[in-house]
């Protein structure tokens, strides 16, 4: 069956020829191909919740990384590592943060569980180490306490202090 | 629309979170209102929790339903109107605490003994969860730690006083223990109480013992299983043992080993006696639903198991000798023992008391002293014989009680609550733990050894092999000349030493922990400089940074110099060696 491809359909209507099997790395269109019996050959798949841009990079992460393992179950119990992002994937997520969102929505509505998680990874060290102040102005939130409220909750967040 | 941090779903939002760590989640809560609401998810709170602490209780009671090494990791309801991140921010500041505590303890002996016993009565088993970032790593570490970036005295004082907590809570059982009417005998109640003793082995509490559960789960997954006779089950389980490297110990070295009474070595593969097989088996029999009760008969302690059918008849009793994997009949024991006992055993079998048996295990323990009194675990073993056979009253101890204490307070001196066990036949214990106290709030200044000419050759923290017997060491201090006794001289032949008695004397730690005492003659420093293979180095060092109570002196590695940089306390007393 190598070589059988499949149509995905971006919402502003393009049309991208992928490689079932790198396809299926989405748990949604495995269902949709598998249990709602969508034949491989004529169906276009539409993905209503995703653009053509970020349809055409999730492909592209998907490609690269067709041979992967399936994705180790998840232990909740274990502070998550946040430094094992390949190189690759760091290269491919410099991008800029409505692009890196887009990604994050997409990899959850496509239930890309690998994609998810590096890109989840990517926003979480863009804001460990950081001050609330570097926070803000890294994603550009804007800072509506009162001054009073900011004492407040920064009192409420005593405990981190020199860790 | 351009999607940012603040506009994600709440779902997706919760998954980055998770990616967090509390510190940046907290930092992140402070940004904006919005922010300040979603990061408030008790259930991302309540995550953090378990990521970061496993020990939720001070102390545990005698149980025999739980192994009690899970007792106190057990998941718990929070009391009303208390959240998860109150939990854990309450956690936080406590772990604070005891690591400002902890700190004080290594940087001067004023009141070190005072606070040590501080962090065990105030916060008990939650601080292991503070230490266990600060323990040596385990030999077996994925992960492996460079050697010189490790502060070996943090490493042993966060040991000292995890074993500190380990014994009060083997101690806090035995007291649990006493005071309860019937403790029952079958399932894990056994196990449970050699798990008390296991508390005083230096690897203590932290011994767990939840893999019994596991191969206990696959025992009875398997279908078959339930189609086997109660005769074939136990047959499974001894086989299932031997499998799991639960074996027993052959040839009297082996047999009389202190090792066998902690549950550590056992459950490292070490083979065993038949109290511990049995503790084993009667544990692995609950798992798989039958009754199991220990059986102690004269030579060996047994296991009596019974089917849990609802039969009207008399049930049916197997006896099993764990250690020789035999299973037998009424008759059958009978018969194999028909000249030990007065009369045959009949139904029902006696059961022997948990109480009882623990306390042969203590007295175990006292044999395995005698007979073997250089082992290195026999300190651990008198301090848990004593627990057990004067908490239970179950007879005296065989030792003088200046013995004893000479040698408890030599490898225990900060367990204040020794006084408490063992009480001075002159009564003299209160004006001894006042001395202590007295010492502990104001310690002695330490005589200073300045270096006068001529001055000795060598320096603290170099390391040396000995020229005669080839061992590594590292150096700790030194005399100018032989200050050991006229005895101990002669034994060790001091004058046919070249300089004799009148040379530099160093008192060293050598690779295999024990504390020594060597003529600066027999010191050599470019041994090592003169190895070519880097591998071997390295072995070397790690072997040092191994010994025992390394971290009492030195606080690091210095790799590239082949030396150890002693902590404050030792630099204080010898000035001059660390210009």
């Amino acid at each position: 069956m190598a070589g059988n491809k499949i149509k995905l359909q971006s919402n502003d209507g393009d049309t991208f020829d992928v490689d079932v099997e790198i396809a299926k790395q989405s748990a949604t269109i495995k269902t949709m191909l598998e249990d709602l019996g969508m034949s491989e050959e004529d169906d276009v798949i539409p993905l209503p919740n995703v653009n053509s841009a970020i349809l055409k990079k999730v492909i592209q992460w998907a490609t690269h990384h067709k041979d992967d393992p399936p994705p180790p179950e998840d232990d909740e119990n274990r502070e998550k590592n946040l430094s094992d992002i390949s190189s690759w994937d760091q290269d491919f997520l410099k991008v800029d943060q409505g692009t890196l969102f887009e990604l994050i929505l997409a990899a959850n509505y496509l239930d890309i569980k690998g994609l998810l998680d590096v890109t989840c990874k990517t926003v979480a060290n863009m804001i460990k180490g950081r001050t609330p102040e570097e926070i803000r102005r890294q994603f550009n939130i804007k800072n509506d306490f009162t001054p009073q409220e900011e004492e407040q909750i920064k009192k409420e967040n005593e405990w981190c202090e020199e860790k | 629309m351009s999607w940012s941090l603040d506009t994600l779903p709440p779902e997706l939002f919760r998954y980055i979170l998770a990616y967090l760590s509390p510190e940046a989640a907290s930092a992140l809560a402070q940004t904006c209102r919005k922010m300040n609401a979603i990061t408030h998810d008790d259930k991302i709170w309540q995550q953090y929790f378990f990521q970061r602490f496993t020990y939720v209780v001070r102390k545990i009671d005698y149980s025999n339903e739980e192994y009690l090494s899970s007792i106190a990791q057990k998941p718990f309801k929070l009391p009303d109107g208390y959240t998860w991140q109150d939990c854990f921010i309450e956690r936080s500041f406590q772990d604070k605490h005891i690591r400002s505590l902890l700190n004080e303890i290594i940087s001067t002996r004023k009141h070190r003994i005072h606070n040590a016993n501080l962090i065990s009565s105030t916060y008990g088993l939650l601080a292991l969860d503070a230490f266990k970032h600060y323990f040596p790593p385990s030999p077996h570490a994925s992960k492996s730690i460079s050697l010189d970036s490790r502060n070996l005295t943090r490493e042993y004082y966060s040991l000292e006083i995890a074993r500190l907590i380990s014994r009060q809570a083997g101690l806090a059982l035995l007291n649990d223990m006493k005071t309860r009417q019937n403790i029952p005998t079958e399932g894990k109640a056994l196990l449970n109480a050699l798990f008390i003793i296991q508390c005083f082995h230096p690897d203590g509490i932290l011994l767990q013992l939840t893999r019994l559960h596991a191969i206990g789960k696959r025992l009875v997954d398997d279908p078959m299983f339930s189609t086997l006779n109660l005769t074939e089950k136990c047959q499974l389980i001894l086989t299932t043992m031997k499998n799991e490297s639960f074996l027993p110990a052959n040839g009297s070295t082996e047999y009389y080993d202190i090792s066998n009474s902690f549950l550590f070595s056992t459950f490292h593969g070490k083979p065993t006696i038949p109290l511990t097989l049995v503790s084993i088996f009667c544990a692995l029999a609950e798992e798989c639903d039958l009754i199991a009760r220990p059986l102690g008969l004269p030579g060996e302690v047994m296991a009596q198991v019974y089917q849990t059918s609802a039969s009207n008849d008399t049930p049916s009793v197997l006896i099993i000798s764990v250690f020789d994997g035999k299973i037998m009949t009424l008759d059958e024991i009978n018969d194999r023992l028909a000249d030990f006992l007065d009369e045959p055993l009949t139904h029902p079998l006696p059961v022997t008391s948990i109480l009882e048996l623990i306390s042969r295990s203590a007295r175990n323990m006292i044999n395995s002293i005698t007979q073997y009194p250089t082992s290195s675990l026999n300190s651990y073993g008198l301090y848990a014989a004593v627990c057990v056979l004067k908490r239970l009253g179950a007879g005296a101890l065989p030792f003088t009680f200046d013995s004893m204490m000479h040698v408890l307070k030599e490898h225990f001196p900060m367990d204040i609550h020794l006084f408490d066990i063992l009480a001075s036949p002159l009564g003299t214990n209160a004006d001894d733990l006042q001395r202590i106290q007295e010492q502990d709030a104001n310690p002695p200044i330490v005589e200073l050894k300045r270096r006068e000419d001529p001055s000795p050759k060598y320096f603290i923290g170099q390391i040396f092999q000995h020229l005669q017997y080839n061992y590594w060491g590292v150096i700790c201090g030194w005399d100018s000349s032989c200050m050991a006794s006229p005895v101990w001289q002669i034994r060790m032949g001091i004058s046919n030493l070249t300089r004799g008695a009148t040379q530099p004397f160093y008192h060293i730690l050598a690779d295999d922990s024990s504390r020594r005492y060597v003529a600066e003659d027999n010191i050599d420093t470019l041994a090592f400089t003169c190895i070519e293979n880097e591998e071997n180095k390295l072995a070397i060092f790690r072997r040092l940074c191994a010994a025992d109570s390394i971290g009492k002196q030195f606080e690091r590695l210095d790799m590239a110099n082949a030396k150890f940089i002693p902590n404050l306390e030792l630099r204080e007393e010898y000035p001059d060696d660390f210009a």
